[in-house]
């Protein structure tokens, strides 16, 4: 593994330099299997060009933020080994469908946007003292949210959904996960106040199930699921008579 | 975003085929509305039409029973039916329908 090298291409843009992105190529050595996508940035650099942008934080596929298209695909760069990627050259360019910042940094502004306005906590009509103790919850009860409650928010859907890469004004899949895991969960009373976000035209409904954002998910989330079981609850509860319960 | 996104991996093609294998089945059907409308019978033209549109139809159905165990969600007992058992049973319904068609339009047509 020692003598193994890898050519890593980046996408490079200074926005008071350059017109669009370009291209830099750097060679980079294979000290070790384990090595991903994400030390190779970390060995450029360190060792060879300290002006390269992209975000990065935890290192182990929790924190979101490494997420970048590796060879057009999008992934977390720290999940991404360059092992099944040699002999190839590998490409990372920044997320698709959003503005970019600096090389790898995209500007994330619009996604943070989404997510607050889906209000992702728990709403409560009237505040439950802690004094009266806990929310119990089944096993059976968290089953039904749990898996959209394993979004980490780092907007991979949202570069592989084609939907939101031609209307940005789509609410998008890791939103409408969210809202999903929050109104299924059953200590929430917030469904009327996301309602109007994920019913409205630009939400769930701007959707027509490519399903790519589920197969690029890093943590097994499928955000397709949930916005396609929020079209049939939302129809339902429109249709029926005793349809706009809470 | 470019207009060849959808070469850009299979499943996005995928995607694009299954969308637009809708339109030879909308064309056959107004065709066939129109037809039953002026009281014509059926002519050769339209008989290899839908032909044609035969294999679109079938393509548009498989995707769309397939995707239906994405889409309805369902508890038995509290627990929820598995997608793959709501996704045979649509395959399932599609049959019998087909062949109880099938044989009404046989009767018929003695």
């Amino acid at each position: 593994m020692a003598d193994k090298r890898i050519t890593l291409r980046a996408a490079r843009f200074d926005p008071e330099k350059d017109k669009a992105p370009r291209m830099q190529e750097y060679d980079v050595p294979l000290y070790d299997e384990s090595m991903v996508v994400l030390d190779a940035l970390n060995y450029i650099k360190s060792h060879v060009d300290g002006s390269l942008s992209y975000r990065w934080s935890c290192r182990m596929g929790i924190c979101g933020s490494c997420g970048m298209m590796v060879n057009g695909t999008p992934k977390l760069t720290c999940n991404a080994f360059l092992r099944d990627y040699w002999p190839r050259p590998v490409t990372v360019q920044p997320l698709n469908n959003f503005p970019v910042i600096r090389d790898l940094v995209i500007d994330m502004d619009d996604f943070m946007h989404k997510l607050k306005e889906i209000k992702p906590w728990i709403i409560r009509k009237e505040e439950i003292p802690l004094g009266a103790g806990e929310h119990y919850q089944t096993n059976e009860m968290i089953d039904d949210f749990r898996q959209f409650s394993e979004c980490i928010n780092c907007m991979l859907c949202y570069a592989a959904c084609p939907v939101y890469g031609l209307n940005n004004e789509f609410l998008g899949p890791a939103a409408t996960a969210l809202a999903r895991r929050y109104n299924l969960d059953s200590r929430d009373q917030g469904l009327k106040e996301r309602q109007p976000i994920i019913g409205a035209s630009e939400g769930i409904w701007e959707c027509s199930f490519v399903g790519e954002c589920s197969v690029v998910c890093p943590k097994g989330v499928d955000p397709a699921k949930a916005i396609q079981q929020t079209k049939l609850d939302t129809s339902m509860r429109f249709v029926l008579p005793y349809g706009n319960r809470d | 975003m470019p207009g060849t996104w959808w070469t850009r991996n299979r499943r996005y093609f995928l995607y694009v085929v299954r969308e637009f294998t809708s339109l030879p089945l909308a064309i056959w059907l107004l065709w066939l509305l129109y037809a039953i409308w002026r009281g014509q019978t059926f002519s050769t033209a339209f008989a290899i039409f839908s032909i044609v549109a035969l294999p679109f139809a079938l393509y548009h159905s498989w995707t769309f029973l397939s995707l239906a165990g994405t889409i309805l969600h369902a508890k038995v007992l509290d627990r929820p039916i598995p997608s793959r058992l709501i996704v045979l049973s649509q395959f399932a319904i599609w049959a019998v329908a087909s062949i109880v068609i099938a044989a009404l339009l046989v009767w018929f047509a003695k």
